[in-house]
């Protein structure tokens, strides 16, 4: 009990640390940052009727940080914006708040994060906590995946520093998997179609909720009881989605202006430096010159399809709970790597999943964790968030030691080569990584390539999500299958 | 584990940077810079910012090489004209020297905890209590001494003793303590019936008391006598700063000046004069106010009455009994950090800090009450402050 408090009150800590620093677009005038585009939304909501708010107009600038989310982070756009009324309506006043930066106004703003945490993030990850611990293959390490979602740093860095909203969709999606853990499918779906709603990036963990579901209804044993299933999670997934949607589906046209806005094709393959295999090889192949921005989507469509097949199947195949937390990490991994249009800060899709497998393979999320961080460097750095970065890395590192000294794991033995090899590329690794980010910080990059040190750091750490991928597809492929067991849990 | 909990915790003080810093941030700032800048004769004659050098010597060296280092960092810092200036790199050079130096306060903490066999958990305890407010007021206190004493290296602890001496005056509340404890346990001999003894006749005792003063004396051997000790030592006591101090504080002179102000109805004149603020030189401006109805205390006076103070302190039966017991021993330098703070002139809340390290280093008793009252209390003398 007191375990969880001080990991809970540590982690809470940790988060308003991070907000003593600058957010992004902090005093950068003409478009400052997500910081700014969060508080645009919030006036728009408040002062716009429903039906404009996705719509160019003389008081709704698109070009302007326009409303990119589905309505859920609208609706809490303008949740906030009522509290932001209270407190002074300076802070959202229609075009007159453009740019609005003040002490008040940033506390506003990172208490608005904070009480997402307290409302959604923290208390999915308790439950998470609480319903794996009753799990025998994992009862002693539930604590340690709880420890790991409150302490891995990308999340709060992003929505602390940066400035956004993650912890409320990563937040229901770990929500979603405790109720299936717990065997509630259709509450499971309530909480993704919420997710989903909230940011379409979910989309990356769409297909093995799915397979999943899909699976689990096979499994029934009858035609009846698959019927019966599938009608029940499709009739919760569609009353979901309306009643989310209902004010914008009465136009249909403004319902195409939502679609469009969501998925933007017009924006190109990959915006700043990322990790994704297209940005890497853009190093050497030229792809915006070879094919234009459809030919372009459609290649990577078919990409991430063909390689997130072998993942969904499996699952579909054996849907169990363990297969279902390594096919959220591998999908997501994939689509990261592979989709078009992907952002740093999507890794995060990636890496809260394998906070849920943390016990099972400790030592490989330590490594990808530290990846992930050192990842989203530039980005960070342009924020003026580069000593936390570096600071809570090195935490996150000192802490997944201590935790690991508990785990008796199989790569400790270093008595096998193989297990040696591990270690030794995963030391190099990290000094590898501590390289990169401080000549980074230091060296001055060379003046005919500017993004030198982002570009170095993207490739780093797409070569290293690779060879995860793989590695969670070969776990996930091994998992023991006995269909006696499954047959009881889904019953 | 202990280690791993040290480096955390750093990596948590490094997401502090931005946090507040209070003008102790300025008053080491410029003392970089005139200990950079000037030579070291005229280090206590700058007086360009109101913050002068008012730390004995061997800070004042302790500044002077952190400045080769902030050299690097930020050069516009090391300018003594330029007051108040607090560049990005600035901040992160200061954070950085305290949270480094702090890695000598969690080495000191670790070998008095295994000296004294105190459980994992409690060794991060001193640790926890001071690393927040040490690292907003810049401020370290080692507790090697104590730690030579418990071992039984008396000559190692009056050394290190010295040389803290000589990095913050404000351990002269604690000297006698340390000095009698000296004494008896060094040389004074006793025999098996626990009798002591003092034998002036053997030639053990006195090369035992000539090496002790030795290395007191070594610490002021750095800079020439005559004018500058009286420079050195007047400085620091601030004798401007007022018995009131500038926060309210639990003190003796607090309850005096109660009873002055209750006179006020009594007499019908106000009974005590505010003169104007004076900025006293250790970086807090206080009220200088003066009593006028009852004994007007004058500093020779408050001198006499502290060293009344403290010497039933000195000599506690204890102390006397059993010399070689460490617990003992830093209860009395607790107890006479505690007098001395109440009854001394002017004293601050930092000031508080250097009983409750000591009181710290005891065995921390099982009861969890006792470390929440402990807790409580560091908290209820910081909050004014903070």
């Amino acid at each position: 009990m007191e375990g969880i408090a001080i990991v809970t009150v540590f982690g809470i800590l940790l988060r308003w640390g991070v907000s003593l620093f600058p957010y992004s677009g902090a005093g950068k005038p003409p478009m400052y940052g997500d910081y700014e585009a969060q508080r645009h939304w919030q006036e728009i909501t408040m002062n716009l009727p429903i039906k404009d708010w996705y719509i160019n107009g003389t008081d709704n600038d698109l070009l302007y940080w326009g409303l990119d989310y589905p309505p859920l982070t609208a609706y809490h756009s303008y949740v906030c914006g009522l509290v932001a009324k209270l407190i002074n309506p300076a802070f959202i006043a229609l075009h007159s708040s453009r740019g609005y930066e003040s002490y008040e106004h940033k506390l506003f703003m990172r208490y608005s994060v904070f009480l997402v945490d307290l409302l959604v993030y923290i208390p999915a990850a308790l439950m998470f906590m609480r319903i794996s611990g009753k799990s025998k293959a994992v009862k002693n390490g539930s604590m340690m995946n709880y420890a790991m979602l409150m302490i891995y740093p990308g999340i709060f860095l992003i929505d602390y520093g940066h400035f956004q909203y993650n912890n409320a969709s990563l937040g229901l999606l770990i929500a979603a998997v405790t109720a299936i853990m717990s065997g509630k499918d259709c509450l499971a779906s309530v909480f993704f179609s919420l997710a989903l709603n909230y940011k379409q990036m979910e989309l990356y963990h769409a297909l093995p909720i799915f397979f999943y579901l899909l699976g689990t209804c096979i499994k029934q044993g009858s035609f009846t009881g698959f019927v019966v299933k599938l009608i029940k999670i499709g009739l919760t997934v569609v009353l979901t989605f309306t009643i989310v949607w209902a004010p914008l589906l009465t136009d249909l046209d403004a319902f195409l202006q939502v679609v469009g806005r969501l998925f933007p094709f017009n924006r190109g393959l990959f915006e700043d430096k990322v990790a994704s295999v297209w940005c890497s090889l853009s190093v050497l192949i030229k792809f915006k010159n070879l094919f234009d921005n459809s030919q372009m989507a459609l290649i990577c469509l078919v990409t991430t399809a063909v390689c997130v097949i072998p993942s969904s199947i499996h699952l579909f195949l054996n849907p169990t709970h363990r297969a279902l937390k390594y096919a959220l990490v591998n999908s997501s991994l994939i689509f990261f790597l592979f989709s078009f249009h992907v952002h740093e800060k999507s890794i995060l899709l990636a890496t809260i999943p394998a906070c849920l497998i943390f016990t099972e393979e400790h030592f490989t999320v330590t490594w990808f964790f530290l990846v992930s961080n050192i990842s989203m460097l530039p980005l960070l750095v342009k924020d003026g968030l580069e000593i936390p970065t570096l600071a809570l890395t090195v935490l996150t590192f000192i802490v997944s030691i201590n935790l690991g000294r508990g785990n008796s794991s199989k790569t400790e033995n270093t008595d096998n080569l193989w297990n040696l090899l591990q270690w030794f590329s995963y030391y190099l690794s990290l000094i590898g990584l501590a390289v990169l980010s401080i000549s980074s910080l230091t060296i001055a990059p060379p003046a005919r390539y500017p993004d030198f040190f982002p570009v170095l750091i993207s490739i780093y750490s797409c070569a290293h999500y690779c060879i995860f991928c793989v590695y969670f597809h070969y776990r996930q492929f091994k998992i023991k299958f006995n269909r006696e067991i499954n047959k009881q849990k889904i019953q | 584990m202990y280690w791993s909990t040290v480096f955390a915790i750093s990596c948590f003080k490094l997401l502090l940077l931005p946090a507040y810093h209070s003008t102790d941030f300025e008053v080491h700032r410029n003392w970089l810079a005139l200990t950079h800048s000037l030579p070291f004769h005229k280090w206590y004659y700058e007086n360009t910012s109101e913050w002068t050098l008012d730390y004995p010597p061997f800070f004042a060296w302790f500044e002077w090489t952190l400045s080769k280092v902030a050299a690097v960092f930020d050069v516009s810092m090391l300018n003594v004209n330029q007051l108040s200036y607090a560049s990005p790199m600035t901040v992160l050079f200061q954070r950085l020297s305290v949270i480094i130096t702090d890695l000598i306060l969690a080495y000191a903490a670790k070998l008095c905890a295994e000296e004294n066999c105190v459980s994992n958990k409690w060794r991060s305890y001193p640790l926890a209590r001071l690393a927040l407010v040490v690292h907003i007021f810049m401020m370290n206190i080692t507790i090697l001494p104590a730690k030579h004493l418990w071992n039984g290296q008396e000559l190692e602890g009056a050394f290190w003793f010295s040389v803290l001496l000589n990095l913050k005056h404000i351990y002269l509340y604690i000297a006698p303590a340390y000095f009698v404890y000296l004494l008896r346990s060094y040389c004074f001999t006793s025999n098996s019936n626990g009798q002591c003894k003092y034998d002036f006749l053997s030639l053990d005792t006195s090369t035992k008391q000539v090496r002790m003063c030795m290395c007191v004396c070594l610490s002021f051997y750095s800079f020439d006598i005559g004018e500058r000790i009286n420079r050195i030592f007047f400085c620091p006591v601030a004798f401007y700063g007022g018995l009131g101090g500038a926060f309210c504080m639990r003190r003796n002179w607090q309850v005096y000046n109660y009873q002055a102000r209750s006179l006020d109805g009594v007499s019908g004149r106000p009974s005590i004069l505010t003169t104007e603020k004076k900025a006293s030189l250790k970086g807090t401006l206080h009220e200088a106010k003066e009593n006028i109805i009852i004994l007007k205390i004058y500093s020779r006076m408050l001198l006499i009455l502290v060293l009344m103070n403290l010497i039933p302190v000195c000599f506690l039966a204890s102390s006397f009994r059993n010399p070689r017991n460490p617990m003992t021993s830093t209860d009395v330098l607790g107890l006479k950090g505690l007098r001395g703070h109440l009854s001394f002139w002017s004293a601050d809340h930092r000031k508080v800090y250097v009983p409750n390290v000591e009181l710290g280093l005891r065995k921390i008793p099982s009861s969890s009450s006792s470390t929440i009252l402990h807790l409580l209390s560091l908290f209820v003398y910081l909050f004014p402050l903070l």
